[in-house]
């Protein structure tokens, strides 16, 4: 592998709802990784890491695209308004914006968390490959760590919860419990040598809902410090390298 | 070493290995207010829900959670043997 070189190129576009980050090799490339970020406060401790990915992969000769949706992050709106179908529109529009060329390139789509959901719509679109980092495997899932969330943040600051789902501290639409709860399995309709799951944390455990998927070959553990402690540490960890490996070796 | 001994020790490990701490596990005591001792803020301590799922092989639904059944490994041990009982 020969480093590169790239740059990096951030814009909003739709009006200013919509913001993305291009990672750009300066040479010629035939492949784009895009990448789904998580929602709420998942979202920001994940950033640097997945920017960090980004820089890496352009370096090395992949492009690399990471956006936020309406409502997350630099993007404009309400987070209330998030739906897994605006994600995929935006997904969509992300790429004919900053890639216009996409037909032509090896699509990798990496969902981290939640932005699993968004991920898996968008192969299911376009096809190509797929890395999801500790993907929710169902809606009902997603729903229960939102709430669980919203309890334990309400214990502490000793407001009341009353089982809504909050997104970044706004009462999510109700479309969006119906979108959750139809997503039975994340991994419907996509094949299994296309997807690889990596679990990330400082646990040997294989969490009950990777069970199934970590006899399939298709999933591989990264011994790393969980995501909320990411930002401090992450530039040269162990989890970039190995999806870094997967973008250019498997991917 | 008896079944409750057995749970708080892996208690204390998932504690240090999830928390992040800096302390042999062995020194967390039985008793200790962890979210005060840690400093334990809203995302740690959902840390600590998931990994005491992950590693006893058990589920808390989300009106389950109160901080007082998460306060120390004895209360911890508490609802993990009430959920495999």
């Amino acid at each position: 592998m020969q480093d590169m070189g790239s740059h990096v190129c951030t814009q909003h576009f739709l009006g200013g709802s919509v913001y993305y980050t291009v990672y750009v090799p300066d040479g010629t490339y035939g492949k784009v990784v895009v990448a789904c970020m998580p929602v709420g406060e998942e979202r920001n401790h994940v950033s640097h890491t997945v920017s960090s990915l980004l820089k890496y992969g352009a370096d090395m000769g992949v492009a690399g695209v990471l956006f936020d949706y309406p409502g997350m992050g630099e993007s404009g709106g309400t987070a209330g308004d998030f739906s897994l179908q605006g994600s995929l529109e935006t997904g969509m529009a992300v790429l004919n914006e900053a890639f216009p060329e996409y037909g032509s390139l090896e699509m990798v789509f990496l969902g981290v968390r939640s932005g699993s959901f968004t991920a898996a719509d968008l192969y299911r679109e376009l096809g190509g490959f797929l890395i999801l980092w500790e993907p929710f495997i169902s809606g009902e899932q997603f729903i229960k760590d939102l709430r669980l969330r919203e309890r334990i943040r309400g214990s502490l600051t000793g407001s009341e919860e009353d089982g809504t789902v909050c997104i970044n501290g706004e009462e999510s639409s109700p479309e969006i419990y119906s979108e959750l709860k139809s997503r039975t399995d994340i991994l419907e309709g996509i094949r299994t040598s296309d997807v690889h799951v990596v679990r990330i944390s400082n646990s040997g455990t294989v969490p009950a809902q990777y069970r199934s998927i970590s006899k399939t070959g298709s999933y591989s553990s990264v011994s790393c410090p969980p995501f909320w402690n990411a930002h401090e540490h992450w530039d040269t960890s162990p989890c970039i390298r190995h999806t870094a490996r997967l973008l250019l070796e498997e991917a | 070493m008896d079944a409750n001994s057995d749970i708080r020790s892996k208690i204390k490990n998932m504690l240090v290995e999830r928390l992040m701490l800096d302390i042999p596990p062995e020194q967390i005591d039985d008793a200790e207010d962890l979210t005060e001792t840690y400093d334990l803020d809203s995302v740690r301590l959902f840390e600590l829900v998931i990994g005491t799922e992950e590693e006893f092989g058990i589920s808390f639904e989300d009106d389950e959670f109160s901080p007082e059944k998460f306060s120390t490994v004895n209360t911890i041990a508490e609802v993990i043997r009430e959920k495999l009982s």
